[in-house]
């Protein structure tokens, strides 16, 4: 009889032990799920990018792409981090040119060409120098304004 | 019984039933977020209203999304692929991506220097714009019939002396809008074109111009000007102010893109607030209202247009 008992409170207590193992799964992917951690992998942290506008003379809120502008960048001075330490390229169609590899976290000395770009008339910018952060945002913006 | 009420009550609750003439219940924004840092460029939809703001397409390590368009969010989407080759060259190609099956199919056979591009509002065909930056050198507004498959010049651009950008079909899906950029003795001049695929013909309807968006009967257009949002007829081409710069201080426009609504009386614009540096969404009622602000993003917004759900 005292057997029978024990072996009772035995599967009661193998129940609720079974059941706090499911509560506790439970809440671990409530928990999951309300934070939103999902096997999310973070956008590239390292990288230049290069962007020239044009401000429009007759209408001045009011600027425009400009492709074809030839940028360069020379790492002058590298802080930590890796990747490339000099590039150059072309501005696509919305003005923009990537350089993923390059060491962002660095002094950038930046020259842009205008000659042969859809603002030819702009006149070359740079060399100018800027700090690039050791994560984040690394846009050299280039504005042209001819009147 | 039970059951079918059920189910009916879900789908009702869900969402899941078609539009059948009106207002649906979510007409949507579509737009590119472009980011600070290479690729890190979304697209991104918002309701009208700046509510319920999600990424349909989020970038990856070395590939983002530069430009969306399309008519139904149901349909496939015309989306500008911004990606970084193994030797690092980066690349801006046409994809139509069907989001209901992830299926992505390239559009022509430019592989470089591919711009905006829209699908025509019967979805036989794609308006797009070719960087000179392509492998061929083609630069200009191109038609791409996605029955054929097949890729023809429309307009061959010469920049830095004219070339186009930002199309947009009118509704009846004969005609294609744009803006024309040339550049004389006066510097940059942009300007509101209907090209005439009958035709073949190019005609300036309003100048200055730097956006434009046509109404859903293809009988006015909405200008961005010197004055601010104005509204114009197409026949008559008289045009009324809406929203002048004033209502829409210290904002600049970037090509955030512009566009009618299908149901309501309003305009959407993308502009850029310079002092925090961040993109916003306003909408510009068409009776006389004061335009609203009514979504902001760090992100930079380009080529903001309605979509149906």
């Amino acid at each position: 009889m005292l057997a029978q008992e024990r072996d009772v409170v035995n599967a009661k207590a193998r129940l609720s032990r079974t059941a706090l193992k499911m509560w506790s799964i439970s809440l671990l992917f409530a928990v999951l799920l309300a934070t939103g951690c999902s096997f999310y992998i973070p956008p590239i942290e390292s990288g230049v990018r290069v962007e020239t506008v044009e401000v429009d003379g007759e209408m001045q809120s009011i600027t425009v792409p400009i492709s074809n502008a030839n940028d360069f960048g020379v790492a002058v001075v590298t802080f930590g981090g890796s990747g490339a330490v000099t590039f150059s390229g072309f501005t696509n169609s919305d003005g923009y040119d990537d350089h993923p590899s390059a060491n962002a976290d660095a002094e950038w000395q930046f020259v842009t060409k205008f000659e042969g770009s859809s603002a030819p008339n702009c006149p070359d910018a740079g060399p100018v120098t800027h700090n690039g952060p050791a994560q984040g945002p690394m846009t050299e913006l280039v504005q042209c304004f001819v009147y | 019984m039970i059951r079918l009420s059920v189910a009916a009550a879900f789908l009702v609750l869900a969402g899941c039933s078609r539009h059948s003439g009106g207002e649906p219940a979510r007409e949507s924004l579509i737009f590119a977020s472009s980011g600070d840092r290479p690729f890190t460029d979304a697209i991104e939809v918002v309701g009208a209203d700046g509510e319920r703001a999600h990424r349909i397409l989020s970038p990856g390590r070395r590939r983002s999304y530069l430009f969306a368009s399309g008519n139904s969010l149901r349909d496939p989407l015309v989306i500008v692929v911004h990606e970084a080759k193994r030797d690092d060259s980066v690349t801006d190609s046409l994809y139509l991506y069907d989001q209901t099956t992830a299926h992505w199919s390239p559009v022509g056979d430019e592989k470089t220097g591919d711009g905006a591009g829209v699908l025509s509002p019967d979805g036989w065909s794609l308006a797009s714009i070719r960087g000179a930056t392509g492998a061929d050198k083609q630069a200009g507004v191109w038609l791409f019939d996605l029955q054929n498959k097949t890729s023809t010049p429309l307009i061959a651009d010469n920049p830095p002396i004219h070339w186009h950008a930002n199309p947009a079909w009118r509704p009846n899906s004969k005609q294609i809008g744009l803006i024309g950029l040339s550049r004389g003795n006066r510097g940059l001049a942009l300007q509101f074109v209907i090209f005439d695929l009958d035709s073949k013909r190019e005609e300036t309807m309003f100048s200055p111009a730097g956006a434009f968006c046509f109404s859903p009967d293809g009988t006015q257009v909405g200008l961005l000007t010197a004055e601010g949002i104005e509204v114009a007829s197409i026949a008559s081409r008289e045009r009324r102010l809406v929203a002048s710069w004033g209502a829409l201080q210290g904002r600049t426009y970037n090509s955030g893109g512009m566009s009618w609504s299908r149901y309501r009386g309003m305009l959407a614009i993308g502009l850029f607030e310079k002092t925090s540096r961040t993109s916003e969404i306003w909408t510009v009622p068409l009776d006389g209202q004061a335009p609203k602000r009514v979504y902001s993003s760090p992100g930079r917004i380009r080529g903001l247009s309605f979509i149906d759900p």
